[in-house]
């Protein structure tokens, strides 16, 4: 299954989302004091001017463009669950440790990516902690959190 | 020449300043190629280490350090799209294409010739010209530097492909994004919605990392894992220069090198700027045929050109007016004030024989890394053919522990994030990641600028522009630049 959004929509709806948002807030930045809305307000103003040059050229184009088409199955969706395993890799961080909840992203991660090699992840491991250790924590003191574990 | 400065030749061949370079070459290098882990990290990092040393010495090895790093952030920007340092952000654009083709060795090359050449030429720049050129420095004031800002961003016109419009909309929306945060005339919070971690602004750290390393991470994830980025198995081994293929790109070369020595003694201009006028220099002069956007070694070599050849340069205004051009500059002149040494023309009259002796170091330290390039980079290189499944999260993770390291504040760590996910959507829209890196670099230079400029001319900014000959020349770019932004690209016509 997928949802097929014609070049020339996506790109208008792209740009009265600009041109929407500069309004909304710009009326926010008319609140700043001491000239501090001057440089805001010019670019405000200037996004607005090229959203809707964006759409002037995407109206008057005569060349056809490729539709946007967005898949609804896992393959095109990884990267959003890869990013959120990133932000549970962050979060994690703080309660094992930064050690520990990096190998356990390395080892998540990959398999969530697709690959299926436990030999070159654990070879991987081997080499790149106990590096990453001796960089950081050893040579610039960098005091990576430590959590409950490493 | 100043018959001084060829006396003090022989000073760099002692062994304490061989061993500084060296040092400083190895540590710059790595820290460099660690996206996140920036040149003025790895000159603070040795300042504990100088202390053993003499001035000279430790300076030398501080200069070092400083060349090497600005070389090393191209290494990952060519490789995995994961600039270093944010003057190498450029060289991710063709760099990183080239990799894609199986050319990595080939773009390695291409940096390492044009870096290492580009940091001994700005070296010489700095060690015949230097307090003759400072004098340029002093003529710069609010309403030039706004202007540098302009015509940097006009740059961001012709290096976007597909849609100028959109190339300046991400410029625009980076400017913007440099506004968050406390406003420093008025102590303001600006667009920070009372959220602790936009207090201080959105940092260009989190930025890079996020813009290039990050959302590069998200797309490698994408796709089969087993494979490698450039989809070769076995690299070559010519790493040494070519000379067919330095002749073939020797106008690239100069043009890069060029932009580089003219933006570096430009306070506050540097390598991040000059890279993008170069590239889009080189844009403008190309020929049908040439790819750029598509692994074009034209454009690597005018970009790894610039950001080198600005490095012996930018050190000109420290060293003579003690105004530090740039962040590394100022670390370097925090060093030098450790070290007892005052920054100006009188540095050069009552101690030629340190003054000198750290520019011949500058220069042989360039040279060093050359060679010490070609070794690293045949191991760096096998980053290629990690598999994609592997390469992603190995990214991920050091961008984390990168950004981490480079500020000790977790929000920094998720403004990373946050920068990562809308470089990946950029991506996908074909707006212009490097547009909006560049309006958040360029940001404060252009708004503290235009303030200054308003100040100073009495809200007639214009009156004020006109009376000024650099003004004048630099509005007369913007323009030329914004005009041929619009006419037709010849390398694209069929």
């Amino acid at each position: 299954m997928q949802i097929i959004l014609p070049s020339k929509i996506s790109t208008i709806l792209t740009a009265l989302f600009f041109i929407c948002s500069s309004i909304f807030f710009g009326i926010i930045s008319l609140g700043f004091p001491a000239g501090g809305e001057l440089f805001p307000l010019f670019l405000f103003g200037s996004i607005i001017f090229l959203s809707f040059l964006l759409i002037l050229e995407i109206l008057l184009k005569n060349n056809v463009q490729k539709p946007i088409a967005i898949k609804l199955d896992f393959f095109t969706w990884k990267p959003f669950f890869v990013s959120i395993a990133v932000i549970i890799h962050v979060i994690f961080i703080f309660i094992l440790g930064y050690f520990t909840s990096s190998f356990l992203f390395l080892v998540g991660c990959s398999i969530l990516i697709g690959l299926r090699d436990a030999r070159a992840i654990g070879i991987t491991a081997v080499i790149l902690f106990p590096l990453m250790y001796a960089f950081f924590e050893i040579f610039l003191k960098a005091s990576l959190p430590s959590g409950i574990l490493f | 020449m100043d018959v001084n400065a060829l006396d003090y030749l022989g000073n760099i061949f002692e062994i304490t300043n061989i061993l500084a370079m060296l040092l400083g070459v190895t540590v710059g290098l790595i820290i460099g190629a660690i996206p996140g882990l920036s040149p003025p990290m790895a000159i603070a990092l040795m300042i504990p280490v100088s202390f053993q040393f003499p001035p000279e010495t430790a300076l030398i090895l501080l200069v070092s350090c400083f060349a090497a790093g600005i070389y090393g952030g191209s290494f990952s920007a060519i490789l995995l799209r994961a600039p270093g340092t944010s003057a190498s952000a450029a060289s991710a654009i063709e760099g990183y294409e080239m990799t894609r083709r199986g050319n990595a060795i080939q773009a390695i090359r291409i940096s390492t010739f044009a870096s290492v050449v580009g940091g001994i030429i700005s070296g010489i720049v700095l060690l015949v010209l230097a307090p003759s050129l400072a004098k340029v420095a002093l003529l710069f004031g609010p309403a030039e530097y706004f202007l540098v800002a302009i015509l940097g961003l006009t740059a961001i016109a012709s290096v976007s492909f597909g849609s100028v419009f959109k190339g300046l909309l991400s410029g625009a929306l980076g400017l913007l994004i440099s506004t968050i945060g406390i406003d420093q005339y008025s102590g303001f919070p600006r667009f920070t919605f009372d959220f602790i971690g936009f207090e201080a602004g959105l940092g260009i750290l989190p930025a890079i990392i996020g813009l290039f390393a990050f959302a590069q991470a998200l797309e490698l994830s994408e796709g089969d894992a087993r494979n490698t980025i450039s989809g070769v198995q076995k690299l070559s081994w010519r790493i040494w220069p070519n000379l067919a293929e330095i002749f073939s790109l020797r106008w690239s070369f100069i043009r890069g090198w060029t932009v580089g020595l003219v933006m570096g003694i430009i306070p506050a201009a540097g390598g991040s700027v000059a890279q993008w006028i170069a590239y889009a220099w080189e844009i403008r002069r190309a020929k049908p045929g040439d790819q750029f956007g598509k692994g074009e070694p034209k454009g690597l070599a005018a970009t790894e050109g610039s950001n080198n050849g600005v490095t012996g340069t930018s050190l000109i205004p420290m060293f003579v007016l003690g105004i530090p051009g740039g962040i590394s500059a100022a670390v370097i002149f925090g060093a030098l004030m450790i070290h007892g040494l005052q920054p100006g023309l009188r540095l050069f009259k009552n101690s030629p024989e340190i003054i000198y002796t750290i520019m011949w170091g500058f220069i042989a330290a360039n040279v060093i890394m050359g060679f010490f390039a070609i070794f690293l980079a045949r191991i760096m290189a096998y980053l290629t053919v990690i598999p994609r499944g592997l390469i992603a999260p190995l990214i991920m993770i050091f961008s984390v522990i990168g950004t981490y390291a480079g500020t000790n504040n977790v929000y920094d760590v998720w403004i990373m994030i946050g920068f990562g996910v809308l470089g990946y959507v950029m991506m996908k829209t074909n707006f212009s990641t490097a547009g909006l890196l560049l309006g958040l670099i360029l940001g404060p230079i252009a708004e503290n600028g235009l303030r200054d400029l308003l100040i100073i001319s009495f809200n007639n900014p214009i009156s004020y522009i006109l009376t000024r000959p650099i003004s004048i020349a630099l509005v007369a770019s913007i323009l030329f630049i914004v005009y041929i932004s619009f006419k037709p690209q010849p390398w694209q016509e069929k």
